[in-house]
């Protein structure tokens, strides 16, 4: 009797239940995961796009089927894997032709990853962060974004300093460093020996003008350690506070030198 | 990744094929689902003995078709009634299909698609149905005495669409059921219910709609005369005999005597094929009529690339023209009401909604509802029909190779009586008037014992 | 954190069973003790994994988990109100598939201890495909049973597991081209053997998650047409070797009503008593499809849609699109490409094979002789299905809150 109660409600009650049951689970498994959201940044050196990595593994190659592609024919189809794995940061070089490089250590299957890194693939060479850093953008901004800023901003020739792009080294006792009139950046020079200032890729100051000569002005120490500015027998010439550079003319702290209407302060705080 | 969680985007495809499918099966099972269930061997409802669950079926009079004593389907104890019922009733193995048993089965069931056979197995559903044994009983025993082994006889009310006996030949006793050997002639498709399922040619019975199109279609038919001389030549080197030679005849002598050369005359000579086809559609031919689910056969009519000649033949309907029992009874019906309408014929007690076949406008069937009483009145006779106010039309109909079928169609006029009545006798040999129409007048008498 | 919003879920869960257990405990001539101590010591297991889950191991929310409970709820209530003997082979099984669920989701959680099993598990599968071959025992037409001692098993339900592990790759082992030969390689193998097992159900089953697998790893559309296109050749090619055999298979599909009382027999019942039993089901334990040859492994959808309903057989149904969403779902944002494939793979796994399953006994597919996951009484089967969840569930990020990412 007991039984036929419990069938004759139950048929009516497990639809109801089943049904309740799927809503109410059905919607949580509905919902999927969360959004991974950015968890690290690969800014490409040479224009300074930052990219964002917004899941746990992303592929690098010249196929468009990779997660980055880039298009530089020494990076191989598939060349590179960037993943994170248990909180730690992992770069996979995918049989890659032309190898992958961290701090120029190649890497070989894999290699851990810390925040600052410098990856190298091919010849197309990345910086590796977790969170982009506060300072350092904004002098890379100023110093590599937005190429049609070219012509108002200094660019500095990185090659000869990979891995540390703007400020060569630490300040030292003299903090000499010459300005950037415009933008106000500084560029400390006590560790220099020379800078050259012109249109060419090798120039420490790059002004990229047709008007600024491949090798225009040159700032160096003389034999007492003194900064003198010359000009390089540029098209244009070279003005220091307004007068023409003939020939090497020692430098004074505040001293403005002008290429081609691009204004540099000397600065000298002894 | 990024590329990866992309395609995921496609597997969705696969859901929505996976319920493309559920929608389809849901569809089916809605569509589908009373029909999967009545199955034979659906063991919610048939054991080895029969229904399970215990319905009963009872006939009008509330006696006893059919019931489960002791998980054993017992039929009525009578053997005649179980004879002339076994066609309505039917049998637990689902052998005669338009059974009440089998074709019934969602009723007795309570089948619904809510509940399915859950309410079968709370408490048995019953049915009472429009039958009544006594008067089948009766019709058996007028066939079987006079030894006809095949036909059927069909007792229905006009006022109600009520079938009081579909009486089917050859028949045997379900509960001492006999070695059935369907090949043999003695079992000629005896599992069928030639009431509902049988279609034979109507003969002469036809007359009524040869008659109806002539009444519709020909201003001055009832003043026209013909003369027959044994014969009507419709082409030189064809023509169709008469039963005799009547001499000249009026429109409805010539139907009360059953003139085959006037019919023949009016058909060929005065009506044409497209008037014949749409009186005959008119009257529900190239139709089936829905019996409580059961689908009557159908009655086929054509005179398509049809000669005058054809024509002739079809008028005494002795062509292509095929009639099935209850249709004929409906027919009868519609005249009856003077309507030209008679309620769906029905099989189920208390049926409600059983809808209306219309035929023919009331005019027609009125001055029909003449004829066919001058019909008994002039020539078959009253004293055939004693007290009865009988209508109706006798037919024979020619069969290629055997003795011809004999048929009556006709139903009583009185108020307190609103009975049709059809007898068909296969390979009787012979005419309805001298084998059909005793059959029919016993079974009316039997009627006017019951119900007056 | 989770928290205790999983809570009105379970409850309802255990509604649910507590109606339907009672069903088949209390039969007619009093109780039924040992199902009420099995199905009592299945409810404890439910609770006992969600307060584990969610307040020791701190995981999700269990919902994927309520929803594989829910239907092997159902199976074991089938199963035992068809006996109490096979109930305890059915308990164990889900016993057994839920701690291989537990042990999988603790191996799946470092992607190193992943990679060193895969080779294992290519040995693995077979190996066990290859033992199948060799000492499997004929049943019903197929040889894809092994017997050893008291216990028989079906090794083919177990590689599927072992099948999604191998197939599913990181991202870096994906883009090295020699790790899709290997793969395309052991498939083959694998397929081919099944084949040779006569378990045509199975080696279906196999052959789409290897598409699913290809696709998922490569992208490449065209790729995934061919090798159809492929197989699809082959198919024709063994219809024409094996004229008969095949034919003899597929003779009845579409054709059931032709043969109510032989080969369409199953699929028959199926239609009927699932109809007889309306939308709400005759009472569990009150069907008649249960007789029927099969009926707790392959027809189950007929016997939960006779005795349960057609609304909780469509609801079990759509539960397997819930389960294949949430794997697509999961597949997005998930730690690494092996648990986005796998997960991918191991849903579609499991809707195809409910697919195959359910059109096939109500015949809008061929009939190929496959359980309905999780429901089906089988032992393989069940412990299988709940190895195969741990995929989807791995996916999940959630899974690892608490964790260090």
């Amino acid at each position: 009797m007991s039984l036929e109660l419990i069938t004759a409600v139950g048929r009516w009650l497990l639809p109801v239940l089943a049904a309740l049951i799927v809503i109410s689970c059905g919607g949580v498994l509905l919902r999927g995961n969360r959004k991974t959201g950015t968890i690290g940044y690969v800014v490409n050196a040479a224009n300074g796009d930052s990219m964002a990595l917004r899941s746990f593994e992303t592929s690098i190659g010249r196929s468009k089927l990779c997660d980055i592609v880039l298009n530089y024919n020494t990076v191989s189809r598939f060349h590179a894997v960037i993943a994170r794995r248990g909180g730690k940061w992992i770069l996979f070089d995918t049989n890659s032709k032309t190898g992958t490089y961290v701090n120029k250590d190649r890497v070989v299957e894999k290699k851990f990853l810390e925040n600052g890194d410098t990856l190298i693939f091919g010849n197309a060479m990345f910086k590796f962060y977790e969170e982009l850093p506060e300072v350092i953008p904004q002098n890379y901004q100023n110093a590599y974004a937005k190429p049609e800023q070219n012509e108002h901003t200094f660019l500095y020739d990185d090659r000869r300093t990979p891995g540390d792009i703007v400020i060569p080294q630490m300040v030292r006792e003299a903090g000499c460093n010459l300005e950037n009139c415009i933008t106000g950046e500084l560029m400390e020079i006590d560790d220099m020996d020379e800078i050259l200032i012109g249109r060419s890729e090798e120039s420490h100051i790059r002004i990229n003008r047709q008007s600024v000569s491949k090798y225009h002005a040159l700032v160096s120490r003389n034999a007492y350690g003194h900064w003198v500015i010359e000009d390089l027998d540029s098209v244009a010439g070279t003005l220091l506070n307004g007068v023409e550079v003939n020939e090497p003319t020692p430098l004074h702290d505040s001293d403005i030198i002008e290429v081609c209407g691009y204004t540099i302060k000397f600065n000298d705080p002894r | 990744m990024n590329r990866i969680f992309k395609r995921t985007k496609w597997m969705y495809f696969l859901a929505i094929l996976f319920l493309v499918g559920l929608t389809i099966l849901a569809i089916l099972f809605g569509t589908h689902a009373r029909k999967w269930v009545m199955q034979p061997y659906n063991k919610h409802i048939y054991s080895s003995s029969g229904l399970v669950g215990g319905s009963t079926l009872y006939d009008r009079n509330g006696d006893v078709l059919v019931e489960t004593v002791d998980g054993q389907r017992k039929y009525n104890k009578n053997a005649t009634v179980r004879k002339a019922t076994l066609h309505v009733v039917g049998d637990a193995e689902g052998y005669i299909s338009t059974g009440a048993q089998t074709a019934f089965a969602s009723q007795l069931t309570g089948y619904d698609l809510i509940n399915g056979l859950y309410s079968m197995k709370q408490k048995p559903h019953d049915l009472t149905l429009t039958i009544d044994g006594g008067l089948s009983a009766t019709a058996y025993r007028a066939m079987t005495e006079k030894g006809y082994d095949k036909g059927c006889v069909g007792v229905y009310n006009y006022k109600t669409g009520e079938i009081l006996a579909a009486v089917s030949l050859p028949t045997y006793d379900i509960e001492n059921k006999p070695a059935i050997d369907t090949s043999k002639d003695r079992w000629d498709a005896v599992y069928m219910n030639r009431f509902f399922k049988g279609k034979y040619t109507p003969g002469s019975t036809f007359k009524v709609i040869t008659s109806a199109c002539a009444l519709e279609n020909i201003d001055n038919i009832m003043n026209q005369s013909f003369n027959c001389n044994g014969a009507y030549t419709v082409v030189r080197g064809s023509q169709v005999k008469c039963t005799a030679s009547h001499g000249r005849l009026s429109f409805r002598s010539a139907l009360n005597h059953s003139c085959n050369s006037a019919f023949a005359a009016i058909a060929s000579a005065q009506l044409t094929n497209d008037q014949l086809t749409a009186t005959a559609e008119e009257f529900g031919f190239n139709d089936t009529i829905d019996v409580n689910g059961i689908e009557c056969a159908k009655s086929y009519f054509s005179l398509e690339d049809a000669y005058a000649i054809d024509r002739a033949w079809c008028g005494i309907g002795q062509y292509e023209t095929l009639v099935c029992p209850c249709h004929e009874i409906a027919i009868m019906g519609a005249i009856a009401n003077k309507t030209g309408s008679t309620p769906n014929p029905t099989l189920i007690m208390k049926t409600v909604n059983i809808g209306t076949l219309s035929y023919v406008s009331s005019d027609i069937a009125t001055q029909l509802d003449d004829l066919l009483r001058s019909n008994v009145t002039n020539y078959y006779s009253d004293s055939k029909f004693p007290n009865l106010k009988m209508c109706g039309k006798t037919g024979t109909a020619q069969v290629s190779g055997k003795e011809p079928h004999t048929l009556f169609a006709g139903y009583s006029q009185r108020d307190d009586l609103p009975l049709a009545i059809v007898v068909v006798l296969e390979n009787s040999g012979g005419y309805g008037l001298t084998n059909c129409i005793p059959i029919a007048n016993a079974v009316m008498q039997d009627a006017l014992d019951r119900y007056t | 954190m989770s928290g205790p919003r999983w809570i009105p879920s379970l409850l309802l869960i255990t509604a649910f069973q507590l109606i339907s257990f009672a069903q088949v405990i209390f039969v007619d001539d009093g109780i039924n003790t040992f199902a009420a101590i099995i199905l009592g010591i299945y409810l404890v297991i439910e609770w006992g994994w969600a307060i584990t889950s969610s307040f020791v191991l701190r995981k999700s929310s269990p919902a994927l988990e309520f929803l594989a409970f829910f239907l092997t709820g159902i199976g074991l209530a089938v199963v035992a109100s068809k006996g109490t003997s096979s109930l305890f082979t059915q308990f164990l099984a889900v016993v057994l598939g839920f701690a291989l669920y537990v042990f999988m989701l603790w191996m799946l959680a470092n992607i190193d201890r992943v990679e060193k099993f895969h080779m294992p598990m290519e040995i693995l599968a077979i190996g066990l495909l290859a033992i199948g071959l060799i000492f499997a025992s004929n049943k019903n037409g197929a040889y894809n049973w092994v017997q050893i001692g008291g216990f028989s098993f079906q090794p083919s339900e177990i590689v599927k597991i072992a099948f999604i592990f191998v197939g599913a790759a990181t991202l870096e082992k994906i883009q090295t081209t020699k790790h899709i030969t290997r793969y395309a390689v052991f498939a083959v193998i694998c397929i081919g053997l099944l084949f040779l097992m006569r378990d045509l159900g199975t080696a279906l089953i196999f052959f789409f998650t290897f598409v699913v697998l290809g696709f998922m790893r490569s992208g490449d559309v065209r790729t995934i047409l061919f090798v159809i296109l492929a197989a699809a050749m082959a198919a024709v090619l063994v219809v024409l070797v094996k004229r008969n055999y095949v034919m003899n298979r597929f003779a009845t599909y579409r054709h059931i009503w032709d043969t109510p009382y032989g080969n369409g027999m199953q699929q028959t019942r199926v239609l009927t008593y699932s109809s007889s039993g309306g939308l709400l089901g005759m009472g569990i334990g009150k069907g008649k499809l249960r007789n029927v040859f099969a009926a707790v492994e392959d027809l189950i959808f007929g016997v939960v849609a006779e005795e349960w309903g057609l609304l909780i057989a469509f609801i079990v149904a759509l539960s397997y699109i819930f389960i294949f969403v949430h794997s697509v779902r999961n597949a997005v944002g998930s730690r690494s490409a092996f648990y986005s494939i796998a997960s991918c793979a191991a849903g579609s796994l499991l809707l195809f094979q409910a697919a195959l399953n359910i059109f096939g006994v109500t015949d809008l597919l061929p009939m190929t002789g496959v359980t309905l996951p999780f429901v089906s009484r089988g032992g393989s089967s069940t412990i299988s299905c709940w190895g195969l969840l741990a995929f989807i569930k791995a996916a999940d990020n959630r899974t690892w809150a608490g964790k260090k990412t």
